[in-house]
Protein backbone atom coordinates (compact mmCIF):
# COMPACT_ATOMS: atom_id res chain seq x y z
CA UNK A 1 0.00 0.00 0.00
CA UNK A 2 1.47 3.49 -0.97
CA UNK A 3 1.83 6.59 1.41
CA UNK A 4 -0.94 7.94 -0.10
CA UNK A 5 -3.28 4.98 0.56
CA UNK A 6 -2.42 5.59 3.95
CA UNK A 7 -2.43 8.98 4.49
CA UNK A 8 -6.12 9.27 2.43
CA UNK A 9 -6.87 6.73 5.41
CA UNK A 10 -5.86 8.83 8.14
CA UNK A 11 -7.28 12.27 6.58
CA UNK A 12 -10.21 10.70 6.55
CA UNK A 13 -10.45 8.80 10.28
CA UNK A 14 -9.15 11.86 11.59
CA UNK A 15 -12.33 13.89 10.06
CA UNK A 16 -14.20 11.54 12.28
CA UNK A 17 -12.71 12.61 15.39
CA UNK A 18 -13.97 15.18 17.54
CA UNK A 19 -10.97 17.63 17.67
CA UNK A 20 -11.48 21.04 19.92
CA UNK A 21 -9.63 23.84 18.75
CA UNK A 22 -7.61 25.76 21.89
CA UNK A 23 -6.45 28.79 19.76
CA UNK A 24 -8.09 31.84 19.49
CA UNK A 25 -6.96 34.96 17.65
CA UNK A 26 -8.14 38.00 19.41
CA UNK A 27 -7.63 40.62 17.05
CA UNK A 28 -10.31 38.98 14.56
CA UNK A 29 -12.19 36.52 17.67
CA UNK A 30 -11.70 32.87 15.63
CA UNK A 31 -10.43 30.02 16.93
CA UNK A 32 -7.89 27.59 15.40
CA UNK A 33 -6.35 24.48 15.98
CA UNK A 34 -3.01 24.70 17.56
CA UNK A 35 -0.53 21.38 17.02
CA UNK A 36 -1.39 19.94 20.38
CA UNK A 37 -5.30 19.82 19.41
CA UNK A 38 -4.63 17.28 16.41
CA UNK A 39 -0.69 15.75 16.63
CA UNK A 40 -1.28 13.07 19.72
CA UNK A 41 -4.17 11.70 17.37
CA UNK A 42 -2.69 12.13 13.97
CA UNK A 43 0.84 10.55 15.55
CA UNK A 44 -2.05 7.96 17.18
CA UNK A 45 -3.15 7.23 13.36
CA UNK A 46 0.22 7.47 11.83
CA UNK A 47 1.04 4.18 14.85
CA UNK A 48 -1.90 2.32 12.85
CA UNK A 49 -1.44 2.71 9.70
CA UNK A 50 2.36 2.33 9.97
CA UNK A 51 3.13 5.62 9.17
CA UNK A 52 5.74 7.99 10.40
CA UNK A 53 6.29 11.67 9.88
CA UNK A 54 9.67 13.87 10.06
CA UNK A 55 9.71 17.79 9.78
CA UNK A 56 12.86 20.02 9.28
CA UNK A 57 13.66 23.21 7.88
CA UNK A 58 16.54 23.04 4.98
CA UNK A 59 17.24 26.94 3.65
CA UNK A 60 14.14 28.81 3.51
CA UNK A 61 12.04 26.39 2.41
CA UNK A 62 10.29 23.88 5.51
CA UNK A 63 9.44 20.01 4.83
CA UNK A 64 7.35 18.09 6.08
CA UNK A 65 8.05 14.11 4.98
CA UNK A 66 5.39 11.41 5.64
CA UNK A 67 7.06 8.32 5.42
CA UNK A 68 5.59 4.46 5.02
CA UNK A 69 7.29 2.48 7.54
CA UNK A 70 6.35 -0.63 5.69
CA UNK A 71 7.60 -0.18 1.80
CA UNK A 72 9.72 3.58 2.46
CA UNK A 73 7.50 5.27 -0.09
CA UNK A 74 6.90 8.61 1.11
CA UNK A 75 5.30 11.88 0.43
CA UNK A 76 6.58 15.57 1.02
CA UNK A 77 4.83 18.76 1.71
CA UNK A 78 7.12 22.05 1.52
CA UNK A 79 6.43 25.66 2.26
CA UNK A 80 8.62 28.42 2.51
CA UNK A 81 9.75 30.45 5.53
CA UNK A 82 9.60 34.03 6.88
CA UNK A 83 10.94 35.30 10.22
CA UNK A 84 8.08 35.76 12.55
CA UNK A 85 8.55 39.14 14.06
CA UNK A 86 7.20 39.65 17.51
CA UNK A 87 7.23 42.37 19.59
CA UNK A 88 9.82 42.19 22.14
CA UNK A 89 10.94 38.57 21.50
CA UNK A 90 14.88 37.60 21.62
CA UNK A 91 15.88 36.32 18.10
CA UNK A 92 15.84 32.40 19.03
CA UNK A 93 11.67 32.83 20.31
CA UNK A 94 10.85 34.40 17.09
CA UNK A 95 12.66 31.25 15.28
CA UNK A 96 10.78 29.16 17.76
CA UNK A 97 7.64 30.92 16.82
CA UNK A 98 8.45 30.27 13.08
CA UNK A 99 9.08 26.62 13.62
CA UNK A 100 6.00 25.91 15.09
CA UNK A 101 3.96 27.62 12.55
CA UNK A 102 5.22 26.46 9.88
CA UNK A 103 5.02 22.65 11.38
CA UNK A 104 1.41 23.40 12.08
CA UNK A 105 0.94 24.99 8.83
CA UNK A 106 2.50 21.51 7.26
CA UNK A 107 0.56 19.20 9.24
CA UNK A 108 -2.63 20.95 8.40
CA UNK A 109 -2.06 21.17 4.60
CA UNK A 110 -0.93 16.81 4.53
CA UNK A 111 -3.82 16.08 6.68
CA UNK A 112 -6.29 18.49 4.90
CA UNK A 113 -7.60 19.62 8.22
CA UNK A 114 -10.62 22.15 7.76
CA UNK A 115 -9.19 25.55 9.26
CA UNK A 116 -10.69 28.66 8.79
CA UNK A 117 -9.69 30.33 5.31
CA UNK A 118 -7.47 32.82 7.15
CA UNK A 119 -5.05 31.12 9.89
CA UNK A 120 -2.82 33.77 11.18
CA UNK A 121 -3.07 33.93 15.24
CA UNK A 122 0.58 35.14 15.98
CA UNK A 123 0.91 37.79 12.98
CA UNK A 124 -2.65 39.25 12.79
CA UNK A 125 -3.37 38.22 9.53
CA UNK A 126 -5.57 40.46 8.23
CA UNK A 127 -9.69 39.68 7.39
CA UNK A 128 -11.14 40.85 4.32
CA UNK A 129 -12.46 44.57 5.42
CA UNK A 130 -15.90 45.61 4.40
CA UNK A 131 -15.58 47.87 0.97
CA UNK A 132 -14.41 51.36 2.18
CA UNK A 133 -17.10 53.96 1.77
CA UNK A 134 -17.24 57.03 -0.44
CA UNK A 135 -14.21 59.79 0.31
CA UNK A 136 -15.57 63.09 1.13
CA UNK A 137 -13.37 64.54 -1.73
CA UNK A 138 -15.44 61.94 -4.10
CA UNK A 139 -18.75 63.17 -2.55
CA UNK A 140 -18.24 66.93 -3.13
CA UNK A 141 -17.02 65.88 -7.10
CA UNK A 142 -20.24 64.24 -7.46
CA UNK A 143 -22.54 66.63 -6.25
CA UNK A 144 -20.72 69.05 -8.24
CA UNK A 145 -21.03 67.12 -11.53
CA UNK A 146 -24.38 65.65 -11.41
CA UNK A 147 -27.50 66.93 -12.15
CA UNK A 148 -30.73 66.34 -10.04
CA UNK A 149 -31.96 63.84 -12.64
CA UNK A 150 -28.65 62.08 -12.98
CA UNK A 151 -28.11 61.64 -9.78
CA UNK A 152 -30.97 60.25 -9.29
CA UNK A 153 -30.65 57.60 -11.88
CA UNK A 154 -27.09 56.80 -10.38
CA UNK A 155 -28.32 56.13 -6.71
CA UNK A 156 -31.06 53.85 -8.66
CA UNK A 157 -28.06 52.06 -10.68
CA UNK A 158 -26.87 51.21 -7.05
CA UNK A 159 -29.72 50.52 -5.47
CA UNK A 160 -28.81 52.89 -2.71
CA UNK A 161 -30.90 55.73 -1.20
CA UNK A 162 -28.39 58.82 -0.66
CA UNK A 163 -24.60 59.28 -1.84
CA UNK A 164 -23.13 58.63 1.91
CA UNK A 165 -23.98 54.94 1.27
CA UNK A 166 -21.49 54.55 -2.25
CA UNK A 167 -18.38 52.82 -1.74
CA UNK A 168 -15.19 54.21 -2.84
CA UNK A 169 -14.76 51.45 -6.24
CA UNK A 170 -18.44 52.73 -6.88
CA UNK A 171 -17.75 56.21 -6.23
CA UNK A 172 -15.06 55.92 -8.49
CA UNK A 173 -17.02 54.52 -10.98
CA UNK A 174 -19.69 57.63 -11.13
CA UNK A 175 -17.09 60.04 -11.05
CA UNK A 176 -15.52 58.58 -14.34
CA UNK A 177 -18.90 57.93 -15.98
CA UNK A 178 -19.98 61.61 -14.61
CA UNK A 179 -16.73 62.79 -16.53
CA UNK A 180 -16.54 60.67 -19.67
CA UNK A 181 -16.92 63.09 -22.67
CA UNK B 1 -4.77 66.00 -6.72
CA UNK B 2 -3.80 62.82 -5.50
CA UNK B 3 -4.66 61.29 -2.43
CA UNK B 4 -3.15 58.13 -0.72
CA UNK B 5 -5.78 56.11 1.60
CA UNK B 6 -3.02 54.02 3.72
CA UNK B 7 -5.83 51.39 5.38
CA UNK B 8 -7.05 50.20 1.77
CA UNK B 9 -3.48 51.12 -0.20
CA UNK B 10 -5.56 53.04 -2.57
CA UNK B 11 -4.52 56.09 -4.60
CA UNK B 12 -7.17 58.49 -5.55
CA UNK B 13 -6.48 61.07 -8.43
CA UNK B 14 -9.41 64.06 -8.59
CA UNK B 15 -11.75 61.10 -6.79
CA UNK B 16 -10.65 58.48 -9.17
CA UNK B 17 -9.26 55.41 -8.06
CA UNK B 18 -5.70 54.85 -9.77
CA UNK B 19 -4.18 51.22 -10.06
CA UNK B 20 -0.85 50.94 -8.72
CA UNK B 21 2.27 49.64 -10.04
CA UNK B 22 1.99 46.02 -8.06
CA UNK B 23 -1.56 46.07 -8.58
CA UNK B 24 -0.83 46.04 -12.62
CA UNK B 25 2.02 44.65 -12.39
CA UNK B 26 0.40 41.76 -10.08
CA UNK B 27 -2.41 41.44 -12.66
CA UNK B 28 -0.45 40.93 -15.51
CA UNK B 29 3.39 40.36 -16.61
CA UNK B 30 3.79 39.38 -12.96
CA UNK B 31 0.19 37.35 -12.45
CA UNK B 32 1.89 33.95 -10.60
CA UNK B 33 4.85 35.75 -8.63
CA UNK B 34 3.27 34.87 -4.69
CA UNK B 35 0.86 32.85 -6.18
CA UNK B 36 2.48 29.72 -3.94
CA UNK B 37 3.20 31.83 -0.92
CA UNK B 38 1.37 30.97 2.11
CA UNK B 39 -1.01 34.46 2.99
CA UNK B 40 1.28 34.50 7.08
CA UNK B 41 4.62 34.54 4.97
CA UNK B 42 3.74 37.52 2.68
CA UNK B 43 2.57 39.12 5.15
CA UNK B 44 5.32 38.48 7.55
CA UNK B 45 7.77 39.30 4.71
CA UNK B 46 5.42 42.57 4.25
CA UNK B 47 5.75 43.64 7.84
CA UNK B 48 9.98 42.94 8.14
CA UNK B 49 10.43 45.15 4.71
CA UNK B 50 8.04 47.85 5.62
CA UNK B 51 9.50 48.37 9.27
CA UNK B 52 13.25 48.36 7.86
CA UNK B 53 11.85 50.90 4.76
CA UNK B 54 10.99 53.14 7.48
CA UNK B 55 13.87 53.06 9.12
CA UNK B 56 15.58 53.92 6.10
CA UNK B 57 13.55 56.72 5.49
CA UNK B 58 13.04 58.32 9.61
CA UNK B 59 16.56 57.17 10.15
CA UNK B 60 15.16 55.62 13.73
CA UNK B 61 15.99 52.50 13.90
CA UNK B 62 15.10 52.16 17.74
CA UNK B 63 12.01 49.75 17.24
CA UNK B 64 13.60 47.28 14.91
CA UNK B 65 13.88 43.66 15.80
CA UNK B 66 17.45 41.97 15.65
CA UNK B 67 17.25 40.96 12.27
CA UNK B 68 15.68 44.25 10.46
CA UNK B 69 18.11 45.62 12.82
CA UNK B 70 21.04 43.84 10.78
CA UNK B 71 19.38 44.75 7.28
CA UNK B 72 19.15 48.60 8.26
CA UNK B 73 23.16 48.21 9.53
CA UNK B 74 23.67 46.54 5.63
CA UNK B 75 21.97 49.16 3.91
CA UNK B 76 24.29 52.08 6.02
CA UNK B 77 26.85 49.89 4.35
CA UNK B 78 25.84 49.93 1.10
CA UNK B 79 25.03 53.67 0.69
CA UNK B 80 28.52 54.52 2.04
CA UNK B 81 31.02 51.90 -0.14
CA UNK B 82 28.58 52.80 -3.09
CA UNK B 83 28.77 56.30 -3.01
CA UNK B 84 25.15 57.18 -2.60
CA UNK B 85 23.38 60.26 -1.14
CA UNK B 86 19.47 59.90 -0.67
CA UNK B 87 18.11 63.59 -1.71
CA UNK B 88 14.34 62.28 -1.57
CA UNK B 89 12.69 59.22 0.04
CA UNK B 90 9.04 57.64 -0.32
CA UNK B 91 7.39 60.27 -2.57
CA UNK B 92 4.07 59.55 -4.22
CA UNK B 93 3.71 60.18 -7.90
CA UNK B 94 1.19 59.20 -10.74
CA UNK B 95 0.73 58.96 -14.48
CA UNK B 96 -2.38 61.06 -15.13
CA UNK B 97 -5.44 58.46 -14.18
CA UNK B 98 -2.76 55.61 -15.47
CA UNK B 99 -1.15 54.57 -12.41
CA UNK B 100 0.07 55.24 -9.30
CA UNK B 101 2.46 54.49 -7.08
CA UNK B 102 5.56 55.55 -3.89
CA UNK B 103 9.12 55.22 -5.22
CA UNK B 104 11.61 54.43 -2.57
CA UNK B 105 14.22 56.88 -3.10
CA UNK B 106 15.87 59.29 -5.45
CA UNK B 107 19.70 59.24 -4.40
CA UNK B 108 22.77 60.90 -6.38
CA UNK B 109 25.04 57.76 -6.99
CA UNK B 110 28.58 58.84 -7.79
CA UNK B 111 26.91 62.82 -7.98
CA UNK B 112 24.34 61.30 -10.54
CA UNK B 113 20.80 61.30 -9.40
CA UNK B 114 19.14 57.92 -9.63
CA UNK B 115 15.87 56.43 -8.58
CA UNK B 116 16.27 53.57 -6.02
CA UNK B 117 13.83 51.07 -4.94
CA UNK B 118 14.78 48.82 -1.72
CA UNK B 119 14.44 45.47 -1.33
CA UNK B 120 14.68 42.97 1.38
CA UNK B 121 13.50 39.94 -0.69
CA UNK B 122 15.48 36.65 -0.55
CA UNK B 123 15.47 36.90 -4.36
CA UNK B 124 16.08 39.54 -6.27
CA UNK B 125 13.97 39.65 -8.94
CA UNK B 126 15.54 42.18 -11.64
CA UNK B 127 13.12 42.01 -14.24
CA UNK B 128 9.99 43.01 -11.87
CA UNK B 129 12.16 45.77 -10.18
CA UNK B 130 13.14 47.02 -14.29
CA UNK B 131 9.41 47.34 -14.69
CA UNK B 132 8.81 48.68 -11.23
CA UNK B 133 11.54 51.60 -11.45
CA UNK B 134 10.79 52.45 -15.05
CA UNK B 135 7.05 53.20 -14.49
CA UNK B 136 7.87 55.62 -11.18
CA UNK B 137 10.43 57.14 -13.12
CA UNK B 138 8.18 57.72 -16.22
CA UNK B 139 5.17 58.59 -13.79
CA UNK B 140 7.83 60.49 -11.98
CA UNK B 141 9.31 62.94 -15.13
CA UNK B 142 6.00 63.39 -16.95
CA UNK B 143 4.20 64.66 -13.49
CA UNK B 144 7.34 67.18 -12.88
CA UNK B 145 8.20 67.52 -16.53
CA UNK B 146 11.69 66.36 -16.15
CA UNK B 147 14.57 64.14 -17.90
CA UNK B 148 15.07 60.85 -17.07
CA UNK B 149 17.44 59.57 -14.13
CA UNK B 150 21.12 59.23 -14.75
CA UNK B 151 20.55 55.59 -13.76
CA UNK B 152 18.11 52.95 -11.80
CA UNK B 153 18.84 50.74 -9.42
CA UNK B 154 18.13 48.42 -6.46
CA UNK B 155 19.70 48.05 -2.73
CA UNK B 156 18.86 44.55 -2.08
CA UNK B 157 19.17 43.99 1.83
CA UNK B 158 18.74 39.86 1.94
CA UNK B 159 18.97 38.74 5.89
CA UNK B 160 22.36 37.03 5.54
CA UNK B 161 23.99 40.64 5.67
CA UNK B 162 25.35 40.64 2.07
CA UNK B 163 23.72 43.19 0.70
CA UNK B 164 24.15 44.87 -2.80
CA UNK B 165 23.53 48.02 -4.91
CA UNK B 166 22.36 46.63 -8.32
CA UNK B 167 21.56 48.69 -11.40
CA UNK B 168 18.75 47.83 -13.02
CA UNK B 169 17.83 48.13 -16.70
CA UNK B 170 14.96 50.31 -17.75
CA UNK B 171 12.20 49.25 -20.09
CA UNK B 172 10.82 52.15 -22.93
CA UNK B 173 8.30 54.21 -22.45
CA UNK B 174 6.51 51.65 -25.49
CA UNK B 175 6.51 49.31 -23.47
CA UNK B 176 5.15 50.71 -20.30
CA UNK B 177 2.69 52.25 -21.85
CA UNK B 178 1.65 49.06 -23.51
CA UNK B 179 1.59 47.34 -20.16
CA UNK B 180 -0.51 50.27 -18.83
CA UNK B 181 -3.19 49.69 -21.35
CA UNK B 182 -3.32 45.84 -21.66
CA UNK B 183 -3.84 46.03 -17.95
CA UNK B 184 -6.93 48.95 -18.09
CA UNK B 185 -8.45 46.83 -21.12
CA UNK B 186 -8.98 44.19 -19.01
CA UNK B 187 -11.24 46.24 -16.75
CA UNK B 188 -14.99 46.38 -16.46
CA UNK B 189 -16.84 49.25 -18.57
CA UNK B 190 -18.12 52.20 -16.87
CA UNK B 191 -21.79 51.86 -15.65
CA UNK B 192 -24.18 53.38 -17.74
CA UNK B 193 -26.64 56.13 -16.09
Amino acid sequence: MSVYKKLQDVRVELQKTPLKKSGKNKHIGFEYFELGDFLPTVQELFLKHKLSSNFSIVKDEARLLVIDIEDSSQALFTTPTAAATLVKATPVQELGAMHTYVRRYLYVNALEIIENDVVDPALGDKVPDKEPLIDGDQLVKISTLATPERLEKMLAYYKVSKLEELTLKQASDAIKTLTKK
Amino acid sequence: MIKFIEAEHIYLVDGIIVPSVSTILGATIFKDKYANVPSYILNAKRDFGTNVHKAIETGISEDLTYEELLSYEDYQRLIKTHNLEPIEHEQIVHYDLLYAGTFDMIALWNEAESLGDVKTTYHLDKEYLSWQLSMYEMAYCHLYGLDRFKKLFAIWLPKNRSGKVVEIERKTDEEVMALVKQYHEMQEPLPDF
